[in-house]
């Protein structure tokens, strides 16, 4: 027990070390920095507009309100931001680590290479956009009135998707030990993520099934924001309990396989 | 003039030679046709008809937006930000060319090889999915589209490289240039038809520039305009870009006057 606890203190630490660097990096261009808030702001005023406007025409989208499709925005939002803050940099950067040979000086490290190549770049500057996507879900949620148990329910399983998200895009990713277009795969299913954002039946039903499992991006900010709203669907949770766990399991595997097939390019 | 020409066909054998991220970014636009598609299916189950449109209308405006959407870039901004950064652009002063035409026919080389294949793409829909797609009736239209479309691109790529002169000043401007972007993309219709604002709102941004980046060639496309009111945007269109063009030249030699770099 104790050498796993001061295991977890250490990769903390390690943790906060690298993200006071790259806070250090980020401040280095203090305006980019603040700006950060322009493209993501002019986003989500471009969908709220949107989804204004349609709403000016018809009454709702597949039986959901204006409130509940700001929250799934919100949500979705929330999951893009927080892989940015965390870990989308660092694993954006690994196919790169892996084409210039650089990857050794990451894996000879004494500290769990995985964690490395997840969480060595951070993008602090996302951290205003991010506490403005839960603005957001703050104010779609005004008129919901949910119960503690509820947001509990909502922040664990926020919690869970954020680890979802995770462990799919770095699935993605540890393909670069095999090919050199993974980075094209991973911006392909970040794509792919914002159909979150949209309601489950909008899709036809062999779609829906893609969004629920292969690529659970509707799944990771259904399950959520309906928690939020008071609608338990149980099958879904379910559902997402074993999908966290599957992904989980697929991203160890073909990682470890990745690492059993890289050859360094050292001697 | 033929050192530019050069460049247009560095441009397009740079792009082409990554002909991974061309399969990909059509790939990621069809997937964003293919989302409007579904939610615009599911509101038009409770109406037949939306804002003037239905679902073909809508179909077609989205593929096109897509489409032109592949043919802008953020380039000139980036490469001038990245020049100035790195000082590289010495380089450029240095030699006997004029940098912002060395830009223009690079990204122009480049986006001839990025669109190539939406381009394809799109006619491979107009052709087997017929019903989905409207295409206009008249030759005018088809050549009125393609006109726009090149203002249209010459626009943006002037409002960028403005926004990479801002680099001589700020040094880092990423967010900046992609959140202009974004706005552009807002106020230029690339969410939704402009038609589909308030009234008050529509004729505020129909006399901005950013009409002329999705809006207005679309409503060509769609054969929403008289080929008076074509001639009439065309000639403001071109007031526009001159206008850009002017303030780009100014903004340049304000920022070369105060550029410095280290080395030689």
């Amino acid at each position: 027990m104790k050498p796993t606890v001061s295991k977890l203190v250490r990769y903390i630490r390690i943790f906060i070390i690298l993200a006071k660097i790259n806070y250090l990096k980020a401040m280095e261009y203090r305006l980019d920095f603040f700006s950060a808030v322009l493209p993501t702001g002019m986003y989500s005023a471009g969908y709220i507009v949107f989804i204004n406007l349609i709403f000016s025409k018809v009454p709702s989208v597949s039986g959901w309100t204006f409130d509940q499709m700001l929250i799934l925005f919100a949500v979705e939002q929330f999951f893009y931001y927080s892989g940015w803050i965390f870990y989308r940099g660092s694993i954006d950067h690994f196919p790169a680590l892996i084409r210039d040979g650089t990857f050794d000086f990451v894996s000879k490290l004494p500290i769990n290479t995985r964690f490395m190549v997840s969480f060595r770049e951070q993008s602090p500057d996302i951290l205003i956009p991010f506490f403005g996507s839960i603005l957001v879900v703050v104010y779609a949620s005004r008129n919901l009135n949910p119960s503690f148990v509820g947001v509990s329910l909502f922040v664990l399983f926020v919690l869970l998707g954020i680890i979802m998200l995770y462990n799919v895009l770095f699935t993605l990713a540890s393909l670069s030990f095999w090919t050199t277009e993974a980075d094209e795969l991973v911006s392909l299913v970040d794509e792919v993520y914002g159909f979150g954002k949209y309601p489950l039946k909008i899709f036809p039903n062999f779609v829906g099934l893609f969004l629920l499992t292969i690529i659970p991006a509707v799944l990771m900010v259904y399950v959520p924001s309906s928690i939020l709203m008071g609608i338990f669907d149980s099958k879904l949770i379910t559902l997402f309990i074993v999908v966290l766990f599957v992904s989980w399991i697929i991203s160890e595997k073909v990682w470890q396989a990745g690492l059993r097939h890289y050859s360094s390019a050292s001697s | 003039m033929k050192k530019y020409w050069c460049f247009l066909k560095i441009g397009f054998q740079v792009s082409a030679a990554y002909p991974a991220s061309i399969y990909f970014r059509v790939i990621r636009h069809s997937l964003l046709v293919l989302l409007f598609v579904l939610l615009w299916t599911a509101l038009f189950k409770i109406k037949p008809e939306i804002g003037g449109f239905g679902l073909a209308s809508i179909t077609t405006y989205y593929i096109l937006v897509e489409i032109i959407d592949i043919i802008y870039t953020q380039t000139p901004a980036r490469m001038l930000n990245r020049d100035i950064k790195t000082g590289d652009l010495s380089n450029y002063l240095l030699k006997p060319l004029d940098y912002w035409k060395y830009l223009l026919f690079y990204t122009v080389g480049q986006q001839l090889s990025n669109s190539s294949l939406s381009i394809l793409a799109a006619l491979v829909v107009f052709i087997f999915f017929p019903g989905f797609v409207i295409l206009p009736s008249s030759l005018i239209y088809f050549v009125g589209f393609f006109v726009f479309s090149f203002i249209a691109f010459l626009i943006s790529h002037q409002i960028l490289f403005i926004v990479g002169t801002w680099s001589f000043y700020v040094s880092e401007i990423t967010h900046i240039r992609q959140g202009i972007n974004q706005l552009m993309g807002l106020l230029g219709g690339r969410w939704i038809p402009l038609s589909f604002f308030p009234p008050l709102a529509i004729s505020v941004l129909e006399q901005l520039p950013f009409t002329y980046l999705f809006n207005f060639p679309l409503k060509i496309f769609q054969q929403q305009v008289s080929v008076g009111q074509m001639g009439r945007a065309l000639f403001v269109g071109i007031i526009w870009l001159t206008s850009f063009l002017i303030i780009g030249n100014i903004t340049w030699k304000k920022g070369v006057e105060k550029y410095e770099a280290y080395g030689f």
